[in-house]
């Protein structure tokens, strides 16, 4: 089954070979023939467009004369002809990697305004070629006459093999043996007679082939196959395929056929392969390799060189593992590696850019030798599988060192890069491969921390060598191994700090050394300062990790300074960040519980703030050459924030975490000033960030859980908070810096103080602080131009507002006979009047007049009582009606009008009846003789003559009404019903008499009015009253009204001149 | 000029802050006051119908009668406990508003602690109620709350407009009207509640009654009770919810706290000092255990000098 797999691949191997050299064959002759009509078209046009009459040898040159010069044709099919490609049997030694030469230009002679002339297409496109090849004889003798027949022998010989397998119970060796050298000697003979004829030359290279395939395999049977074995000395039999092998190498040069030779030695691989394993099966490939690679190079068939090394490796593969005793086979491997690394030494030192498949030789061969090695010694004698690496190292080394001297690096352009160098046989591919088989030979051999030792000894050593030699790819190669040796020690090397320690202190001084050695090498530098980085990361306890990390960012950044040199610079800056993670995660660990805090934290965060800040002072300080501007700036910017973070670390770590926000707070308050005094300036914008982080503080930790019951130190801590904010808004302010939104901070300011005064107050204390506060930033802002904060002062005054409905009057509370009511709204209610007049022409003043107007009434309401209220918003209303008319002030004329209303309605819905009074009817009375009084007042007070406009005419007429109509009201619910008619017109008079003295016609319509409704009255209760009432009514009302019109009539011009 | 008037303004807000910080502050927070503000106001617009579509004493009489006889249908009265109620409140009638109203006091058999009054001057009183207080004092405080609700007419504001609309042909009409009513005056009933105390606390009070029985009442009731004394809220949002919700819940209820109610009945006799500074007053905790009204006996150990 295995044979018959085998040979279907090889069938399958030998077809794509085949199609690929017919491929590239073909290519070629359509390229030629391409090349051949577009001359031919060329030479037709010409030929066609010579003016009659004139020699064809001069003609371009008058056209060149006359004719400017026309511009070069250009056609998007194939303008440019391909270059004379070779034959197959020419060498093709170097591949033409340039464009291919310019074809000569046909110029035609054409008059000027003649279009340029057009290219006609080149020719049938490739299908339709290759349809009339098809129809062509060459193409079916092609196949049928060549590849049929060695398909043919190929199926014959293996027929023959299994013939002779099947017949060996009946025949003895000899017979088998003559069997075999009589068919193979038929074919050949057969073929050396057909080849003469022309016409089967293609089919006789079959029946050569073939021919000798067999006879070579015969001779192979004549020793190695039982059934065949007439020879019995492996030499004797080695030797007789050797002469086999050079006659078949000596047959195939007649023919100079890369195909038919390359069919012969398949046929003579394949067969080895399918033989029993022995020694002389496998030394039997040393001669046919030695012959193909012979013949390769004399007739530079590269691409059998190929072949011959897939074959010859391939079918050593095929045996699979023999019980050959290793340094046997390692003896064998060596010999093939070396038959195919001579055939690329010679071919490297041709010089000569590389074909695609002589590229591969190289590498195949390496990777067949060494896997075969590694195969071998691992299953044989693994303990000698390093020594096997470094001796397959060394002979790679020394292939580096014979390619320096036969493929030096100067024949290489200097735009070729590393990888064309390896493919083209420079020394950098063998070297690379004995760096490789070096480092497995070291890591074979030692473990852990040795082994780490040895690769950067290994990598040294590269280094050192590329820079004695100075070329770039060795010491790129010793950098790629101390990578690798690197991600060694951090993947596999355990336990930590052990095996690290003194690898990674190795590995400092090497790369600084390197970096020392070479002053372009800045990455050493950077790795060494990683190195010591990770050193102090092993062997550093975690609580100082950060000083420690600070401590070299320190110290690498002085020599950087020094020295001026900006790799070390910036590596400090790197374990500058690196320290700062170290911090972080310290802390953290402390935060989460995972650590025990430090016994003094302070130190190690001082001490790094320290050296951060030291950061920002040289950048501040220094001359001009030792920084560049953008590094000044980043280095300040950078590390003032590292200083900023720290000291916010350090507040943190050392203030109770009821005070963290505060202090925070206070830290930005310092920060603020070294910004704001330069030192350096970034101070400034990071305070805002250490602002924000200490408001963020105070919220979660002061102001989210914040009781008024609590510790007083506690809850005193958001009025500190708001103090310092204050005190940070304040400070840019002084600083003129207005660009910055002191806003922002006094808003937070003012909301710390709002809630610490809530939390330390009684709750009938904190409507008057609030005022108070609202007072201040009213003032602070009007006096300084700070609208923003003034804006919180209203905030405050609106908050304050509400605060007193929902705390102050409901209170019930008094201190010294003085209701607290009293004592705290009275206080807001002057502060609001203060805001309202120190305001003048805002638009908030009028919020704070009718704010304070509302307060004064609602004040009144709860301290007096519903009903009771009514005295102190009439005189109230008389009050602001006074200063309205006196100052002009409409907004409190306007609040009279409506407390005047208000004490109205309320006198009329209670009949000034107060449940909690027990005063009774005196009470009642007495309460609504004072409103009435009030109103009438507010009457006398409004000017008689119109002054106002609008709806404010009628002011008067508006009191003297409510007036008349409380008093109307007042008598209806305190007289009886009987001598209610005449109390009324008792009113009626007085209002009458009262009229005229004070000339107001109001007083006098009402006492009218009033008479009107005595009558309506009377005549309703004549039904109902009792006589005696009815009788007393009517004669008093009647007396009422008859003197009434006495009065008028007899004093008629004189109340004339009232009216 | 400006900043002597700041700093006075300070100075007078400070002395504010302080005065209120010192005595006994109150630490109570709630929307009360835009409630009682709010109350006020439609309370105001809603006399002005009221008074203009006001019923005769005689048809509100004759209303209660009618209300009074489906309530009696279905409950027990005690008739000797019904004599010594009606002889209580003989001495708290004289100082009512509306005498031409005949007011009437029933016992109910009925272990709850609880009166009511409706319209027309039908007073009824639980046993339970009669059992609960500690003193004929207590007891006219009762009869003298129930005695305001008609005297202030709340009982007959909650039909009047039924009344009206009925003699006016449209009863539908008054119904919703006075669904209207009850929508609008939500918030009434504690403040007319709180209203009636203060009238009761007054007829009792002038009837000679001691002035500190309806105070103790209360707080005997708020134990009987278990209602939860207020509490006062230490953390900003627990005040913020405090407020408001305590405030909605205020609205809503139908009677007051009896914790409030104590305190109203306080603040009533400490504003009204001088007026009862030096007189005696009746407790009657004998008269109420013997069933006999101050009225008919008097025990001269039952008063106090105030």
């Amino acid at each position: 089954m295995e044979f018959v797999v085998f040979l279907l691949f090889a069938v399958i191997g030998v077809f794509i070979l085949r199609w690929l050299i017919i491929r590239g064959r073909f290519q070629r002759i359509e390229e030629r023939i391409n090349l051949l009509e577009f001359e031919l078209e060329q030479l037709k046009a010409s030929r066609t467009r010579l003016p009659a009459g004139l020699p064809e040898a001069q003609a371009p040159a008058q056209a060149r004369e006359e004719a400017p010069a026309p511009e070069p044709v250009v056609t998007a099919t194939p303008a440019a002809p391909p270059p004379p490609i070779p034959t197959w049997e020419e060498p093709i030694l170097e591949r033409p990697p340039q464009l291919p030469p310019p074809l000569p230009v046909f110029e035609p002679y054409q008059p000027a305004p003649e279009p340029p002339p057009i290219l006609e297409p080149a020719g049938p496109t490739f299908s339709e070629r290759m349809r009339e090849k098809f129809s062509q004889d060459e193409w079916e003798a092609l196949v049928g006459g060549s590849l049929l027949n060695k398909l043919g022998a190929l199926i014959f010989i293996i027929g023959l093999a299994y013939g002779v397998s099947y017949l060996y119970p009946y025949m003895t060796p000899w017979q088998r043996a003559a069997l075999g050298l009589a068919v193979s000697l038929t074919m050949l003979i057969s073929g050396v007679f057909v080849e003469r004829k022309e016409r089967y030359r293609v089919f006789s290279r079959g029946l050569l082939g073939g021919g000798w395939a067999g006879l070579y395999f015969t001779t192979y049977a004549m020793h190695a196959v039982d059934a065949t074995r007439v020879i019995d000395s492996p030499w004797a039999g080695g030797i007789a395929l050797i002469l086999v092998a050079c006659g078949m190498i000596a047959h195939s040069l007649r023919y100079r056929s890369q195909t038919l030779t390359a069919l012969a030695y398949f046929i003579a691989f394949a067969t080895l392969a399918i033989t029993p394993v022995t020694t002389l099966s496998v030394v039997a490939l040393v001669p046919l390799a030695a012959s193909l690679l012979f013949i390769a190079v004399r007739f530079n068939w590269s691409s059998m060189a190929l072949f011959g090394l897939i074959a010859t490796w391939g079918t050593l593969i095929s045996r699979g593992s023999s019980d050959a005793p290793a340094s046997q086979a390692q003896f064998l491997f060596t010999i093939y590696w070396l038959l195919f690394e001579a055939f690329d030494l010679l071919r490297a030192r041709q010089r000569t850019a590389y074909a695609w498949w002589e590229s591969l030789i190289q590498p195949l061969n390496a990777l067949a030798f060494a896997g075969l090695t590694y195969l071998k010694w691992s299953t044989s004698a693994p303990q000698h599988l390093a020594l096997m690496a470094a001796l397959v190292a060394a002979a790679y080394l020394a292939s580096a060192v014979l390619r320096t001297r036969l493929r030096p690096p100067s024949s290489f352009s200097d735009d070729q890069n590393t990888l064309t160098r390896i493919l083209w046989g420079g020394y950098e591919g063998p070297i690379t491969i004995a760096a490789a088989l070096s480092a497995a030979a070291v890591l074979l051999k030692f473990h852990g921390m040795w082994a780490t030792f040895g690769l950067l000894a290994e990598a040294e050593c590269l280094f050192l060598a590329g820079l004695y030699f100075r070329q770039a790819y060795p010491r790129q190669l010793g950098a790629t191994l101390f990578l690798v040796d690197a991600v060694k020690m951090l993947w596999t090397d355990q336990p930590v700090p052990l095996a690290w320690t003194w690898p990674t202190t190795a590995m400092a001084a090497l790369f600084y050394l390197n970096r020392y050695l070479q002053r372009s090498a800045i990455l050493y530098g950077y790795a060494a300062s990683a190195a010591c980085a990770v050193l102090i990361g092993i062997r550093v306890p975690e609580p100082h990790l950060g000083v420690a990390w600070f401590g070299l960012a320190s110290a690498l950044f002085a020599f950087g300074w020094l020295r001026r040199l900006e790799d070390f610079r910036y590596q400090a800056y790197g374990a500058a960040v690196i320290a700062l993670f170290g911090t972080g995660i310290h802390q953290g660990n402390v935060a989460a519980g995972v650590q025990p805090p430090a016994r003094f934290p302070w130190i190690a965060l001082s001490a790094s703030a320290l050296a951060a800040y030291l950061g920002v002072w040289s950048a501040l300080r220094s001359a001009d050459d030792r920084f560049g501007e953008s590094e000044r700036n980043w280095l300040r910017t950078s590390a003032s924030w590292a200083v900023s973070a720290l000291l916010a670390t350090l507040v943190w770590r050392i203030v109770p975490a009821d005070y963290l926000g505060l202090g925070w707070l206070v830290l930005a308050l310092a920060l603020l000033e070294l910004g704001l005094r330069e030192l350096p300036p970034e101070f400034k914008s990071q305070s805002f960030a250490v602002f924000a982080l200490g408001a963020c503080g105070v919220l979660v930790s002061n102001i989210v859980p914040v009781h008024n019951d609590g510790p007083v130190a506690l809850r005193l801590i958001p009025v500190w908070s708001a103090l310092v904010a204050y005190a940070f808004a304040a400070r840019l302010q002084m600083a003129r810096d207005k660009a910055i939104g002191i806003t922002a901070f006094s808003s937070v300011a003012t909301f710390f103080a709002a809630i610490g005064l809530w939390a330390i107050l009684p709750p009938a204390a904190v409507g008057p602080a609030y005022a108070a506060l609202a007072l201040l930033l009213v003032e602070t802002g009007l006096s300084f131009e700070l609208p923003g904060v003034a804006a919180q002062g209203h905030i405050m005054s609106v908050v304050t507002f509400g605060r007193l409905f929902v705390a102050n009057f409901v209170t019930s509370g008094s201190t010294a006979f003085l209701s607290h009511r009293v004592v705290t709204v009275a206080p807001v209610i002057a502060g609001f009047y203060h805001l309202w007049r120190r305001l003048g022409d805002s638009r908030f003043a009028r919020y704070y007049v009718h704010a304070a107007a509302i307060l004064v009434v609602a004040l009144m309401r709860f301290e007096l009582g519903r009903t009771y209220a009514v005295l102190g918003w009439a005189a109230f209303a008389i009050i602001v009606l006074i200063l309205g008319q006196r100052r002009d002030w409409p907004d409190l004329r306007w609040q009279s009008y409506i407390i005047a209303g208000l004490a109205f309605a309320r006198g009329v819905a209670t009949g000034f009846n107060s449940p909690d009074s027990f005063s009774g009817a005196t009470g009642r009375i007495g309460v609504a003789a004072i409103v009435i009084a009030c109103l009438y007042a507010a009457q006398l007070l409004v000017p008689q003559s119109p002054r106002r406009e609008g709806i404010e005419r009628f002011a008067r007429t508006y009191f003297s009404v409510l007036g008349t109509v409380l008093l109307t009201l007042l008598l209806f619910h305190e007289v009886s019903g009987g001598i209610l008619t005449v109390a009324w017109g008792l009113e009626g008079v007085g209002l009458l008499i009262a009229g005229f003295p004070l000339r107001d016609r109001v007083l006098r319509l009402s006492g009218l009015f009033m008479f009107l409704i005595c009558i309506l009255k009377l005549c309703l209760d004549l039904r109902n009253m009792e006589q005696i009432y009815v009788i007393l009514t009517c004669i008093v009302l009647g007396l009422l009204l008859i003197s009434v019109s006495w009065v008028y009539t007899r004093y008629r011009e004189r109340i004339q001149r009232f009216l | 000029m400006k900043n002597m008037r700041l700093v006075i303004i300070l100075a007078a807000l400070a002395g504010g802050a302080i005065l209120g910080a010192l005595g006994q502050p109150d630490r109570r927070v709630s929307l009360a006051s835009v409630i009682d503000l709010w109350t006020d106001a439609v309370r105001d617009a809603d006399q002005i119908p009221m008074q203009a579509t006001r019923s005769s004493d005689a048809e509100e009489m004759q209303l209660g009668d009618d209300i009074a006889k489906e309530v009696l249908a279905v409950n027990q009265e005690d008739p000797a406990l019904s004599i010594y109620v009606t002889g209580v409140a003989a001495k708290l009638l004289p100082k009512v508003d509306r005498p031409g109203i005949r007011y009437k006091f029933h016992v109910i058999e009925s272990p709850a602690i609880n009166a009511f009054a409706i319209p027309g001057g039908h007073v009824f009183v639980n046993r339970g109620l009669i059992d609960f207080v500690d003193s004929e004092a207590q007891l006219a405080a009762v009869l003298g709350h129930e005695i305001s609700h008609v005297d202030y007419r709340h009982c007959i504001e909650r039909y009047q407009y039924e009344v009206k609309m009925k003699k006016l042909g449209v009863p539908e009409a008054g119904w919703v009207l006075a669904f209207a009513r009850q929508v609008v005056t939500l918030g009434f009933s504690p403040k007319q509640e709180l209203d009636a105390d203060a009238h009761g606390e007054m007829l009792a009070t002038q009837a000679g009654y001691n002035p500190n029985a309806a105070a103790t009442l209360f707080w005997k009731m708020q134990k009987a009770f278990n209602e939860a004394p207020r509490s006062s809220p230490n953390t900003p949002d627990a005040e913020a919810v405090s407020t408001v919700a305590g405030g909605l819940t205020d609205f809503f209820r139908s009677h007051p706290p009896s914790q409030d109610r104590a305190e109203a009945m306080n603040n009533i006799v400490t504003h009204n000092n001088t007026r009862l500074t030096g007189r005696r007053f009746y407790d009657g905790v004998k008269n109420l255990h013997q069933r006999l009204p101050w009225s008919q006996k008097e025990f001269p150990d039952e008063f106090r000098q105030f």
